[in-house]
């Protein structure tokens, strides 16, 4: 972060954000106390921040780091590093070449071709059997059943006065 | 969306580490394991423990490296996975808290106490100020919310700004803001004696 992004002396509104945030440089501190002259309840609270600030970072020195550190991380790496087996890397390349996603892909697209077939297959044979069922029951009906068929079909539904008179002296 | 290499030489390094380039995941480790071991220690304040899991912290980078995306800059990516390494420690210890994990015998000479600040140079009174001081410090912070002290720690030993602290706490940035003033606060009040000169070794 530049000074000059954050040090505006003549906008202060944010400076509580700059000072928690980071280590501030001597200039930076100096460019905020210039931006609170004449307010000295925000120059004393400055002045809290800045206080608290020095004794979170210099309240001990950084603990010393190893010499070795990068080394021993680097044995750790290389110990904790899976032995691999042939098959292993096999695996993973096939892993990293997409090929197990073309794979799933194909599968896929086999199921869906199968289930399809399957469909047809059933739809054709269904068709076929209602085809020789037809023409089983065309080839077992004779001519003059269905003449007779035919006649009684236009008979007329209602009934007449003479077939009334009919059915009442029969009945007496 | 992924940032620009050259917008972060460090994200430019770990996409070599995905690659298993060992030389650059050595320069990432020779540039950040100071910055980690500070964030570590402030967090456990046991600097033993702290370089241990400090290794731990790089060489889960190096396990995570396939899984890195370069999405953000690689110090919230890193800082990541040190706060869950620290919270799964310190959470460790909450329920064994007898049970240190280089557990040393009482009077063990091999890690002795690290010497204070300065401590040949400077008067043995101001040495024991400073010593009161750096206890009273480290119960303040030790008695902070662990979020609150995350992101202090984050803030002021990661040097992370405060967008990156909130993708690391997995938060918004005025949460993050305010998590950082809360504990500063506390921290103010807390400290209000060695505060009032400005100066840490004048309490």
């Amino acid at each position: 972060m530049q000074e000059s992004d954050t040090m505006n002396p003549e906008s202060h509104d944010d400076w509580l954000d700059v000072v928690a945030a980071r280590r501030l440089a001597q200039r930076e501190r100096e460019l905020l106390r210039d931006s609170m002259a004449g307010r000295p309840a925000e120059q004393r609270r400055l002045e809290r921040e800045l206080a608290l600030n020095d004794l979170l970072d210099a309240h001990r020195p950084a603990p010393p780091v190893s010499s070795n550190f990068a080394a021993l991380v680097m044995a750790e790496v290389s110990r904790s590093a899976p032995k691999r087996s042939p098959m292993s890397s096999v695996l993973e390349w096939l892993r990293s070449s997409g090929l197990p996603r073309m794979a799933a892909f194909a599968a896929l697209a086999l199921a869906l071709g199968a289930g399809w077939w399957r469909m047809d297959s059933r739809r054709q044979d269904r068709m076929m059997r209602g085809a020789v069922e037809v023409a089983r029951v065309s080839s077992g009906v004779d001519g003059g059943a269905l003449a007779d068929f035919e006649l009684v079909r236009h008979l007329d539904q209602q009934s007449k006065p003479d077939d009334d008179a009919l059915i009442v002296a029969l009945a007496q | 969306m992924n940032l620009p290499a050259e917008a972060d030489p460090d994200a430019a390094l770990m996409l070599r580490v995905q690659r298993g380039d060992a030389e650059a995941f050595g320069d990432l480790v020779a540039r950040w394991q100071k910055p980690v071991v500070n964030f570590v220690h402030r967090l456990l304040s046991d600097p033993d423990e702290a370089e241990d899991l400090a290794q731990a912290v790089f060489v889960q980078v190096w396990k995570a490296a396939p899984r890195y995306r370069q999405t953000a800059r690689f110090s919230t990516f890193l800082f990541t996975v040190a706060r869950n390494l620290c919270l799964n420690e310190i959470r460790r210890r909450s329920r064994h808290p007898a049970e240190p994990l280089d557990p040393r015998l009482p009077g063990d000479d091999e890690s002795p106490e690290r010497p204070l600040p300065d401590a040949g140079q400077i008067p043995a009174d101001v040495a024991a100020q400073r010593a009161e001081l750096i206890v009273k410090v480290d119960e303040a912070l030790a008695d902070l919310p662990e979020k609150q002290r995350l992101a202090l720690a984050l803030c002021r030993e990661g040097e992370l700004s405060y967008e990156e602290i909130a993708v690391v706490l997995e938060t918004t940035v005025p949460a993050t803001k305010s998590l950082i003033h809360r504990a500063r606060e506390t921290l103010k009040t807390r400290l209000k004696p060695y505060l009032s000169t400005g100066t840490w070794d004048q309490p």
